[in-house]
């Protein structure tokens, strides 16, 4: 057979006739016509036959009795059943669909009709929100948050203006623009734009045709500066000569853009002066001085001390020595990491920092401890979390200079000790401090230290939704961005947020929570975190060579440091440097230089970036023996660093507070909290009445509507379920179109009803209370003497920390000193929340009247002492420069440079000469630099000692 | 007394509709069990079912009485009862098709071509059995209930076309299974 197996198919079809008559017509033609096509139709039909002889059963004929059963009577046949069952059974299920689509498109369009009018509702109020700054600070970036969104919370993306006006009502500054999709806009007022006091901030939104307006007056205050103190070193005998070099620098761009007055004075331990101070105007920021001891100084703690002629910046002082010999004057060398503490033989003292200040019930804390002795030595430790019910709830161990971390999700009714496991013996169990159930939140800053230019990114976990927050970063006491958040409990309570910040904005950031629900805003969580500077200065040093030299060349920079301290010099050398500056680009920059070679000591002064990016936010700065150290860009560095912030935790670095966070929580002022402004709460009540009006109106119709549709679908199932009692009709789909009716109309009428169900004003977004800076303004200047006093408390508590550090012991003089410097930092808050008399604001208002933001001019605050306002300096600094000569004696070679002000070349270069003594001992060459907003320093160590000859 | 609950079926009383029955059933026996015999696969539940399903069809006679196409009728409460004890009876007492070979009808042509037929109808049998169980219905309905394409679409609910659609893909397998070559 030839014919293809498609033919033979379509015959075999054509014998069971599911072709098309014309397909079969055809084929009939050539059966008719073609032998081989009629043969294969007869093997087509063959086939049929087989096929259905195979589908038969041909067995013997079964015997087909009647059931004895009784036959039910012959039902009545309906008359819709009478053409058959099965037109009727469609007749049926398309009225009951029919009617079932009808409700359910009856109750959503009353649905949608009512979400579209309570849309509509919400969109007539524009919730315009703003925070920012509570002080606007000279040469501080200031960023303002501004948010638009819908009452209910949704976002619009309006368009937001935001001026700045005079007194006298002039626009200063002006910026327009849209906000993003989630209805943020973040707007950075310039640094350097001089706002008047008494200048107002106008900020509207407008949204179709909704306009909602803020003015919010603007507390100003005058540039602040960073000064940092360097003497030749910290050892001294009486009649010596104290070198001092102050650098100053504006806070935030770290620039020397004005030269300040400064003065000098050096204090005994009871803090009278001893001989004549120095004061002078700083060149490039640099001030110094050379200070006599008198010959018949008794021994004991003195301290150099650099004011501001004009209060720029709070007083900073350093500690030196005199008499009394550093007990790791050789030998030990200086910055060394000191990861390995020694273990402690007697009393462990183990204090604990929950991330963020308190133990918040149920949640998952970080809790940051330090394990040393009761005279402060690192202890390495190691033990278990327990709870009261003896259950280990986690592993503790240090991780650096006695310092850790651990993670714990304490429960609300247990109470947790620390069971030590090394040192061995240690029977005491330290207590946690307690668990807060009030505390609904965790402030979770990751690593705690950030990359230069990136956003602070860190979470929130909530326990509980709906919490108003506002994080602020501060920077100096100087709140430099902030943003706002609604907590939400969902996803295991995590709340990401990011900040962004001006590139200029680095060092040690204060980052609070502050829970806004309530008027004055209340800190709930702080910790410390770092930001790493965008912009840096490498120092080079290299050693030249001279012909005939028989030494090795030294070189010495930041990276290979190490290797130069390991170097030794032949007594009576004479060793010339080339130095040399690059910026982070490897660029030459042009900076300024203060360099010292001095007898090596266990403290050897802190670096000019240490102590411009670290110290100043630290409370204890004997924390920070190796202060450079934590600067290193390495994990090492940065995790040492986050132990060392961590540490530093709720609030204590303001206020003192260590033994019970709710003191320190009690005692904090908000006098930091970022200004907000919510219209919401006045737009919500609009809202609410205009919902109210709406619900009236609509009550009357649309609750028939629903009711019909209600009772509509109830009568349908009825109908379904009479049709099938009946037998008339009956089957799963008319009871499910019957059901689905009844229930859709029967929830949209319950939401329509309900007007809460259906996003009634129970859907209303979280409103922030308002907060608001002292009117008076005065107040600005109130705040900055409060500053000033607590910029003093704190260098005050530096200064006494660094001796700690040093082993030396605290002179009654300065104990006084920091009681009263305690007593008025517990003043401060009060100060600058304006409760200080009328009278004095007005005297402050008048005379503040005529000083502009560009005016340097400090006014001195109520509470200083009418003998601290100098009057400025005229002249600059004489430059006060010593190198050793081999002639003089062996103690004047235990400083053999100093040089105060080097001002490198356009290349970024200088050189530097000095001769080594002829006694062995162990120097340091400290170069500090700055320029352009840049930092830099270098750190190397060397030996003089006799090189055997090859 | 008066019957409340029911009555006996009277034969006399609706000597027509229980004779069309009887006799729908006794003419068409091999078509019916040949249609459940496909469906539960062996002759023992292919007589049990064609037993309930005549006894359905008695008890519901009085609603054939308005039924135009008897045959029709019938053919869909047994293919209803065969698909009802297909899911048990399938995997319990499936039994393959060569131990009914004994039921095979017999031709009138001599020995070897007898042999030959019979041989080509175990194929076409074992090839029902392998048709899809959609596919399996719609030929069935056809070639032993003798339906209309129309009236099997009615009665499976689907459209004609599909009814037709299936038919073909049953008879090219079938087909293809009776020329044994593949083609």
């Amino acid at each position: 057979m030839t014919l293809d197996a498609a033919t033979r198919q379509r015959l075999l079809e054509l014998a069971y006739e599911t072709i098309s008559e014309a397909e079969a017509a055809e084929l009939r033609q050539r059966i008719a016509s073609d032998p081989e096509v009629s043969a294969a139709f007869a093997e087509a039909q063959r086939q049929a036959g087989i096929l259905a002889s195979a589908a038969r059963l041909s067995v013997e004929p079964m015997a087909w009795k009647p059931p004895d059963a009784p036959v039910p009577p012959p039902k009545p046949v309906p008359p819709m059943l009478a053409n058959g069952p099965r037109s009727n059974w469609r007749l049926a299920h398309w009225l009951v669909g029919l009617a079932a689509a009808l409700l359910a498109i009856v109750s959503l369009a009353g649905y949608g009709y009512h979400r579209q009018q309570l849309a509509q509702l919400a969109s007539q109020q524009l919730r315009l929100f703003v925070a920012g700054p509570p002080r606007l600070e000279g040469g501080a970036p200031a960023q303002f948050t501004v948010v638009s969104t819908g009452v209910t919370g949704e976002p619009v993306p309006a368009q937001i203006e935001l001026t700045i006006v005079t007194p006298d009502e002039r626009p200063l500054w002006r910026e327009k623009d849209w906000a993003d999709k989630q209805g943020r806009l973040r707007s950075i007022i310039p640094a350097n734009l001089t706002i008047p006091r008494g200048s107002r901030l106008l900020v509207s939104a407008s949204h179709d045709s909704r306009v909602e307006r803020i003015a919010a007056p603007l507390n100003v205050s005058e540039p602040q500066y960073r000064t940092h103190l360097v003497l030749d070193r910290v050892q001294f005998e009486s009649g010596e000569t104290v070198y001092a070099r102050s650098v100053s620098l504006s806070r935030f761009a770290m620039k020397a853009d004005r030269e300040l007055g400064v003065r000098f004075e050096l204090h005994d331990a009871k803090g009278a002066a001893v001989g004549a101070s120095v004061e002078g105007l700083t060149q490039h920021g640099v001030g110094n001085a050379a200070l006599k001891l008198p010959a018949t100084a008794p021994p004991g703690d003195y301290a150099v001390v650099a004011r501001s002629l004009d209060r720029s910046f709070a007083e900073v002082r350093q500690t030196l020595v005199v008499g009394r010999r550093s007990a790791v004057e050789d030998g030990k060398p200086n910055g060394g990491e000191s990861a390995e503490p020694p273990v402690a033989a007697g009393e462990t003292i183990v204090r604990f920092f929950p991330e963020g200040g308190e133990l918040a019930a149920d949640l998952e804390n970080r809790v940051y401890f330090t394990a040393r002795t009761a005279a402060g030595q690192a202890v390495k430790l190691s033990g278990r979390i327990v709870d009261s019910a003896g259950t280990e709830v986690a592993l503790v161990e240090t991780q650096r200079d006695g310092m850790g971390a651990f993670y714990l999700r304490p429960r609300p009714d247990r109470q947790y000790r620390l069971k030590i496991l090394e040192p061995a013996g240690i029977a005491a169990l330290p207590k946690l401090p307690p668990v807060v159930t009030e505390q609904k939140i965790v402030l979770s800053a990751g690593t705690g230290v950030f990359a230069a230019g990136r956003p602070l990114e860190f979470n929130v976990r909530a326990a509980a939704d709906g919490l108003p927050l506002v994080a602020a970063v501060a920077c100096w006491g100087v709140v430099v961005a902030q943003q706002p958040l609604v907590t939400s409990a969902e996803a295991g309570g995590a709340n990401p947020m990011e900040i962004s910040l001006p590139d200029e904005i680095a060092g040690v950031l204060r980052l609070t929570l502050f829970d806004y629900s309530q008027s004055p805003p209340e800190p709930i969580a702080e910790r410390l975190v770092y930001r790493r500077p965008k912009q840096q200065i490498s120092l080079r040093a290299e050693r030249l060579i001279e012909p005939n030299t028989a030494n090795p060349t030294s070189r010495a920079d930041e990276s290979s440091a190490s290797a130069s301290l390991k170097d030794a010099y032949q007594p009576g050398e004479r060793i010339e440097l080339s130095l040399s500056a690059r910026d982070e680009q490897q660029r030459p920059v042009a900076a300024v230089l203060g360099a010292r070679v001095a007898i090596a000591e266990a403290d050897g002064g802190v670096s000019l970036p240490a102590g411009m990016l670290l110290l100043g936010s630290i409370s204890h700065p004997s924390d920070l023996e190796n202060a450079d150290f934590y600067l290193a860009e390495t994990d090492e560095a940065s995790a040492a660093l986050d132990l060392l912030l961590g540490t530093h935790g709720w609030r204590r670095f303001v206020t003192g507070a260590v033994a019970d966070a709710r003191i320190g929580r009690a005692n904090a002022a908000p006098a930091d909290a970022p200004l907000v402004f919510d219209n919401l709460i006045e737009i919500r009540d609009e809202y609410q009445s205009s919902l109210n009006a709406y619900r009236i109106q609509r009550s009357r119709w649309l609750t028939t509507l629903t009711t019909l549709c209600f009772f509509g679908g109830l009568a349908l199932l009825l109908a379904v379920a009479i049709l099938g009692l009946l037998r008339v009709v009956a089957g799963a789909h008319l009871w499910v179109s019957a059901v689905g009716a009844m229930l859709c109309c029967a929830i949209i009428g319950a939401a329509l009803v309900d007007g809460h169900a259906a996003r009634g004003s129970g859907d209303i977004a979280v409103a922030f209370a308002p907060h608001r800076a002292a009117a008076e303004p005065s107040a600005p200047q109130e705040k900055n003497a409060a500053d000033d006093q607590l910029g003093r408390i704190e260098m005050a508590k530096a200064n006494k920390g660094f001796r700690r550090g040093t082993g030396t012991v605290e002179s009654d003089g300065d104990a006084r000193q920091l009681a009263v410097d305690e007593r008025a930092e517990k003043a401060v808050p009060r100060a600058a929340a304006g409760a200080a008399p009328a009278r004095k604001v007005d005297a402050l208002a008048d005379a503040n009247r005529s000083v502009g933001r560009s005016d340097a001019r400090r006014l001195s605050s109520p509470s200083a002492p009418p003998a601290e306002v100098q009057p400025r300096a005229q002249r600059p600094f004489e430059i006060r420069e010593y190198a050793f000569e081999p002639s003089d004696s062996i103690d004047a070679a235990r400083t053999l440079l100093w040089r105060p002000l080097i001002v490198l070349d356009d290349k970024g270069a200088a050189k530097l000469a000095f001769s080594l003594p002829k006694v062995e001992g162990r120097y340091l060459i400290a170069i500090d630099a700055h320029g352009d907003g840049r930092l830099g320093s270098l750190r190397a160590e060397f030996r003089v000692a006799p090189v055997p000859k090859p | 007394m008066e019957q409340r609950s029911g009555i006996r079926p009277d034969t006399s009383a609706e000597p027509s509709t229980a004779r069309r029955l009887t006799e729908l059933f006794a003419r068409s026996q091999a078509e019916l069990l040949g249609t459940l015999y496909h469906l539960l696969g062996n002759t023992e539940d292919a007589r049990d079912a064609l037993q309930e399903a005549f006894v359905k069809c008695w008890r519901h006679q009085a609603e054939s009485a308005g039924v135009a196409n008897l045959r029709a009728w019938v053919f869909r409460v047994v293919l209803n009862t065969g698909r009802d004890l297909r899911d048990s009876a399938w995997r319990r007492r499936r039994r393959p098709l060569d131990a009914d070979r004994a039921s095979l009808p017999a031709g009138e042509a001599g020995p070897e071509a007898e042999a030959q037929r019979q041989d080509e109808v175990q194929r076409a049998r074992r090839a029902i059995g392998q048709l899809r169980a959609e596919e399996q219905d719609v030929f069935l309905l056809r070639q032993n209930g003798e339906l209309t394409y129309e009236q099997i679409g009615e009665m499976l609910k689907i459209p004609v076309g599909t009814v037709k659609t299936r038919m073909r893909l049953a008879l090219e397998k079938l087909r293809r299974a009776l020329n044994d070559d593949g083609d």
